[in-house]
């Protein structure tokens, strides 16, 4: 099967043998892939955390599995990295890196400072690999929201960590950007990728499909990226995540004096978490947010507990649920 | 008496092109060692100022370089793109060997590329370029000393040839 | 005894110290001490029947 060879393709060293005998059918699931030196090999898998064998077995995680070495890490960052684990340098301080097919690859290890400063990471000991699943048409059951009366609104996405707001958002760019037919034509949009997450840029050329008209600048950060969109691209409509710092607000008040549609997302549990946040709050007394959509880690991954307009009621609570 | 002439003719000729042969092979080892300070210089600026995968690197630096040197860089990435999962510094030895005949490095360059692609793949920008600045400065020393060496060396080996031959005939007549 | 080898030695007394010129002149005195040393060898290996010819000469000469 694609999936397996493209993963397998990616590992290298003992991990790979291990890998190579294990079910077809898993890989389509695999939601996370965890090496720790020393640890036994784990994969995450439907929510649940499963011990690999070194027979690719997969053992619940009161057994020992496979136990990979520093070495093995060290083999895999090669590997996962193309050879050219310099290439990442930058995402190294950040702590991740974004290989082809967008995936993620969390970090852990030692910490080598310089004024004070991340210069590097070395003797990395824990790898995360994040297999990003695109899932296309997660957000057809928000669009109509979004859009109304023929026009994009601005958009928060209130969600817990590990949610799927990044999911969700790459979805609605997608469809926002190609344009979708019924429900709104397709509108010029600009992502600011700050953590490459979104669109998972790999040197340069979009590994997730974010839509025909959607201009992306790569690991840049949110507040100088909406300005130099603005300034250079003309969107109609801006797309990032995870607002938070206080420059972003400002960021974004240029975006709305301009015109321009905001999509956004931030972290919290319910409204009510986001309006003790003051200049959150401020935003939505203003009413400046036309649509207002909370995602719930309750029950399962991406789910929408609740939508609110502009004047903060409620126009969608979860009964039967968008499933996504 | 024929046969002698023809002998003589073939000695002097065999030697002469023996004695051609061993002074162009220290032309051909310097020509190699430039062409191999090329590709790293290439593959410096790519790691430094594009930060390009090594296997995109090594594939414009075999189209840039061509020859011997470029087959190198054509094995190696040809390797990293199969990507059956082989570390680099394997995936280097292996086209080093590979290409081995084509080439007219002697062990001693041969061990220090190979130490070369010890340090190959996982290490971050400032070591990944000290690492290829070690080989350049012994590639640009050893260039120097052979060309150097070499004018001597051709008209040695010139007048040797010449010489050699007319001794053998001598001796065997 | 043929004329020859007269010739034969002096051609490669010759070239041998022409070769020995042309080494120590490119620095290397090393091979040039071997081809003299080869040359000497050769010439040598001719005239070595001619020497054991003239010693049993000199024998029979004075019937020691």
């Amino acid at each position: 099967m694609d999936e397996k060879k493209k993963i397998l393709q990616s590992i290298g060293g003992r991990l790979q043998n291990v890998l190579q005998n294990m079910d077809e059918a898993y890989f389509l699931h695999i939601e996370e892939i965890r090496i720790r030196a020393g640890q036994p090999f784990m994969i995450r898998m439907k929510g649940k955390e499963y011990v690999v064998s070194a027979k690719g077995e997969l053992m619940d995680s009161t057994q020992r599995g496979f136990i990979p070495t520093l070495s093995d890490i060290q083999k895999i960052l090669e590997v996962l990295s193309r050879y050219s684990f310099y290439a990442f340098e930058e995402e190294v301080k950040e702590g991740f890196l974004t290989i082809e097919g967008g995936h993620r690859i969390g970090l852990a290890g030692k910490i080598v400072l310089e004024n004070g400063k991340i210069k590097t990471m070395k003797n990395i000991h824990a790898l995360n690999i994040r297999l990003s699943h695109e899932i296309k048409g997660c957000a057809d059951g928000v669009l109509n929201y979004i859009v109304r009366h023929g026009r994009v609104h601005h958009t928060m996405i209130i969600s817990p960590p590990g949610c799927g707001k990044t999911t969700l958002l790459r979805d609605i760019v997608r469809q926002i950007s190609n344009g979708k037919p019924g429900v709104c034509s397709g509108y010029t949009v600009g992502v600011v990728d700050e953590r490459g997450e979104i669109a998972g840029c790999y040197q340069g050329i979009v590994q997730n499909d974010v839509g025909m008209r959607t201009d992306v600048l790569d690991c840049c950060p949110k507040a100088q990226g909406m300005l130099m969109l603005l300034r250079s691209m003309a969107p109609q409509v801006i797309a990032v995540d995870e607002i938070g710092k206080k420059e972003d607000f400002e960021a974004i008040e240029s975006i709305l004096n301009a015109g321009i549609q905001l999509i956004c997302t931030v972290h919290g549990n319910s409204l009510e978490d986001i309006k003790k946040r003051p200049i959150l709050n401020a935003l939505l007394e203003e009413g400046v947010f036309g649509t207002i959509i909370v995602l719930s880690g309750k029950r399962s991954i991406g789910e929408i507990t609740e939508v609110y307009d502009e004047n903060l009621n409620s126009i969608f609570t979860k009964k039967k649920g968008i499933m996504c | 008496m024929l046969i002698k002439w023809i002998g003589i003719v073939c000695i002097l000729f065999s030697s002469i092109m023996t004695g051609a042969y061993l002074s162009k092979r220290f032309y051909f080892r310097a020509e190699d060692l430039a062409q191999m300070r090329r590709a790293m210089l290439i593959l410096k600026n790519q790691i430094l100022f594009y930060s390009m995968p090594l296997p995109d690197g090594m594939r414009e630096i075999s189209e840039k370089v061509g020859g011997a040197i470029g087959a190198i860089f054509a094995t190696a990435a040809g390797q990293m793109e199969e990507r059956q999962g082989k570390d680099a510094q394997s995936i280097w030895q292996i086209a080093l060997e590979k290409e081995k005949g084509k080439t007219y490095f002697t062990s001693e360059d041969m061990e220090e590329l190979h130490n070369f692609g010890r340090t190959l793949g996982y290490l971050d920008k400032g070591q990944q370029q000290s690492s290829i600045d070690l080989l350049i400065e012994y590639l640009t020393d050893k260039e120097e000393a052979l060309r150097k060496a070499g004018q001597n060396n051709t008209k040695l080996y010139g007048s040797m040839s010449i010489l050699v031959a007319m001794l053998t005939i001598v001796v065997l007549l | 005894m043929e004329i020859n080898i007269v010739f034969q030695i002096a051609a490669v007394g010759i070239l041998v110290a022409v070769l020995n010129q042309v080494l120590i002149r490119a620095g290397r005195e090393e091979q040039a001490m071997m081809t003299t040393l080869a040359g000497l060898v050769v010439v040598l290996f001719w005239v070595i029947q001619y020497i054991s010819t003239l010693f049993q000469t000199v024998q029979t000469l004075f019937q020691l």
